[in-house]
């Protein structure tokens, strides 16, 4: 495919959607998920699936933990002779100020941008779970005769979404922003863009001339009428992840075969990080059940409905039930978790019990000993 | 040439594994997977990176496209190295004097040049066949300290055990005066552990004289060394201490994966200090369903689980169903367990399926007579239909009852 990538490890929208219990350290887009992903490899290995190997990866703060997850790329196969992964920090100068908007970040970047050598190009967020067809979404693109292409999901819309309002040919007529909830379904646009590499230098201008703020807000709202926007939908799971709630939802709907088989693709893998860790250990006292877990763990105590990361100890007497323990975290004998996001290396203490409830989760913070 | 090394490593992984009979039909014994996500090589090439060393030849002979496919760029062993690194050895023809290597010396000979390259002050010669961990730098340093010619690794065995090793014998300095190959009434316990530190002028003088003596089986064990014992070169034994195991057997290898559900056997896999290295498939987490029952066991990513698994081990992507029960066994990757299976003292190699209901081996308790029981085994892609019955000790052959 002939696109490179500009991928967005926060949001920069000053928007809700921010995690800040889980991404107060890292950026939104290492956020862990799925026993061993985290965010930004369903991207990463969408782009990778469809050959686009020009990523240059937007990160303004925090991004210890993004760093060393992607590193130089390897994992992904996008350390290249040319091109390849590139991390992108946007400063600013006497020219730009950096108000923590897409449109000046992208205009900080306009070297890179210019310096690509591919005709498309792709915006997007690290937020989703998702296995996306870029390659079909292009075919659309083409298709349709469109200018951009944005990605939509059906889904109970919340304040701050857009919905788009399209014909029977996809093509976006009108949009409606929402203050409030509703409880039916509507079709409402992500943070997901297929353009020229053309258009969006024209669109970076317009944006500094009239002050946009937001990538799809803006270009969406107020260019609908001139140019040919259509919206792309993705068949089969799609989360976006913008919510304590919804983040511990998602990764338990990865307990179901169905989603699974949505998600972890034998012709598109999710790829992340390799880590040398050993099979998973399950001891005499161990009772697991319907539970997804990495490896490197040692597991003897019981385990029901939950997300188990890496190297994961769980003693004896232990009982963790609808929850997501991280990388290193230890749970001791006879804790027990119902409803909890443990982060890393976390360590919860022997008889200490522990509960959040399924809409409000409790988090143990990044090393917090319990 | 290349940059000088002070020392770089030579494994011999050509050895065709006969004993693992359908396990090595269509591998080399180096390649054989082992305990849920590695193979046998990888302890000696994790040893390697480890112990410092960045430049390692590995020599194939027997079925070597999977190995040759496995070791790659050698980049799992963070051997991928702008000077130095992995580069795989095979026997080649040049012009008339081409031809396969002969036995274990003969195999270095013909690689002195690759030797010769690094200009190297010492070659460590290691065999790609067996499961342990050590420091060869440690060793290095024993090497230099002694001031020897050759310092062969040896592991203290039961004296029962002894007769089926080669056997040093030494004086109080650990230098060695007598070499026994397999002797049947041994003077010592120090077994050699197949691996050696020649200092590389010494070697290769012998190599190059061995070559050209009529009628050698051009050994290590049957030539070169005895040979420099002869000559009253200084041949010192270094002692190991610590799990070391060769998996040439179908009871070894079972054995030796056995023993990583055993906390009192030394091999702890997880020390971040000395990782054992892998070349990994591209997996998801493991899954555990609601019906699986898993006690002292170890189960890797891409694992789907639904069944009983007690006291085994398994690889990567294997699938095992309702009902199925698989205990005291070795499944390989990939494998598929259907309904209600019994899969008990057995190793399932990858791609076998062993469909709903079929059997396969039996607990030793069953078996009175103990020579009529032994592990079961199904080789690569074997198909073990419903209602099938394979007994203990019967092996199956790779892609058996596949239908073609």
């Amino acid at each position: 495919m002939n696109a490179f990538c500009i991928l967005f490890t926060d949001t920069y929208n000053n928007s809700d959607s921010k995690i800040s219990e889980l991404s107060g350290r890292r950026t939104l887009a290492s956020i862990p998920f799925g026993a061993r992903y985290r965010l930004i490899d369903f991207m990463l290995s969408a782009l990778v699936g469809a050959s686009v190997s020009d990523i240059g990866i937007i990160t303004k703060s925090n991004y210890g933990s993004l760093m060393d997850h992607i590193g130089s790329g390897k994992n992904w196969d996008l350390d290249r002779k040319n091109g390849g992964l590139k991390v992108l920090t946007p400063f600013a100068n006497d020219t730009i100020a950096l108000n923590d908007n897409q449109f000046d970040i992208l205009r900080s970047v306009h070297g890179y941008i210019d310096s690509m050598l591919e005709e498309y190009c792709i915006i997007a967020d690290a937020n989703l779970v998702v296995n996306l067809d870029f390659k079909d979404m292009f075919a659309k693109h083409i298709a349709n005769g469109a200018d951009l292409t944005v990605l939509c999901r059906d889904a109970l819309e919340k304040p701050g979404d857009m919905e788009l309002k399209m014909d029977e040919t996809g093509k976006v007529n009108d949009i409606m922003m929402h203050t409030g909830g509703s409880d039916a379904e509507k079709t409402v646009a992500l943070n997901v863009f297929l353009l020229k590499k053309s258009l969006l230098c024209d669109l970076i201008d317009w944006g500094m001339t009239y002050g946009w703020k937001d990538f799809g807000k803006d270009v969406i709202s107020k260019k609908f009428t001139e140019l040919n926007i259509f919206g792309y939908k993705h068949d089969g799971y799609c989360e976006l992840i913008d919510s304590l709630e919804i983040y511990l939802k998602s990764n338990l709907e990865m307990l179901d075969r169905e989603t699974r088989a949505e998600i972890f693709k034998p012709d598109q893998p999710i790829l992340t990080r390799i880590k040398d860790s050993v099979p998973t250990k399950y001891g005499d006292d161990a009772e697991v059940s319907n539970s997804y877990i990495a490896d490197g763990c040692t597991i003897n105590g019981k385990v029901e409905n939950s997300i188990i990361f890496r190297n994961v100890k769980v003693e004896k007497g232990a009982c963790i039930k609808n929850s997501i323990v991280m990388q290193n975290t230890i749970v001791e004998e006879n804790a027990s978790l119902n409803c909890v996001i443990a982060d890393k290396n976390a360590r919860i203490r022997g008889n200490k019990t522990l509960s959040g409830c399924d809409t409000l989760p409790l988090i143990i913070n990044k090393g917090k000993i319990v | 040439m290349g940059i000088k090394k002070e020392m770089i490593a030579m494994l011999l992984a050509g050895g065709q594994g006969s004993r693992l009979y359908v396990l090595t039909n269509s591998r080399a014994k180096p390649a054989v997977p082992f305990g849920g996500k590695y193979r046998i090589i990888d302890f000696t090439l994790s040893n390697c990176s480890n112990s410092g060393i960045d430049t390692v030849g590995v020599l194939t002979q027997y079925k070597p496209m999977e190995l040759n496919a496995y070791i790659g760029t050698g980049q799992p062993w963070d051997l991928d190295r702008m000077s130095g690194g992995i580069q795989v050895l095979p026997p080649y023809v040049t012009g008339d004097d081409g031809q396969w290597y002969k036995g274990t010396a003969n195999a270095i000979y013909q690689n002195i040049q690759f030797i010769e390259q690094y200009s190297p002050k010492y070659v460590l010669v290691l065999s790609g066949d067996h499961v342990y961990k050590m420091d060869y730098k440690k060793m290095l340093d024993f090497h230099k300290e002694k001031g020897a010619d050759v310092t062969i690794a040896v592991l203290d065995v039961p004296i029962d055990e002894a007769s089926s090793f080669g056997i040093m014998n030494t004086n109080d300095d650990l230098s060695i005066y007598e070499f026994e190959e397999k002797p049947k009434h041994p003077k010592s316990t120090k077994a050699s552990m197949g691996v050696y530190i020649f200092t590389w002028e010494k070697l290769r003088k012998y190599l190059i004289e061995d070559e050209e003596t009529e009628g050698s089986s051009n050994d290590f064990g049957k030539n070169i060394i005895p040979n420099m014992l002869n000559t009253g070169e200084k041949l010192f034994a270094y002692p190991f201490d610590g799990y070391w195991k060769d998996v040439g057997t179908i009871n070894s290898l079972w054995e030796a994966n056995m023993d990583l559900l055993n906390p009192t056997i030394s091999l702890n896999l997880s020390d971040p200090l000395w990782r054992i290295y892998c070349r990994h498939s591209l997996t998801t987490p493991q899954y555990v369903g609601n019906n699986a029952t898993i006690t002292n066991s170890m189960i890797t990513e891409g694992c789907d689980v639904e069944s009983i698994v007690n006291n085994s081990i398994l690889f990567s992507d294997v699938t095992a169903e309702k009902d199925a029960e698989i205990s005291y066994s070795v499944v390989m990757r990939n494998a598929k367990i259907g309904k209600g299976a019994k899969v008990r003292y057995a190793i399932i190699a990858d791609d076998a399926v062993i469909e709903d209901g079929a059997i396969v081996g039996a607990p030793p308790e069953d078996y009175p007579n103990r020579d009529d029981w032994g592990i079961a085994v199904v080789g690569q892609g074997a198909v073990v239909r419903s209602g099938e019955v394979i007994l203990p000790k019967q092996m199956l052959a790779p892609g058996h009852g596949k239908e073609s």
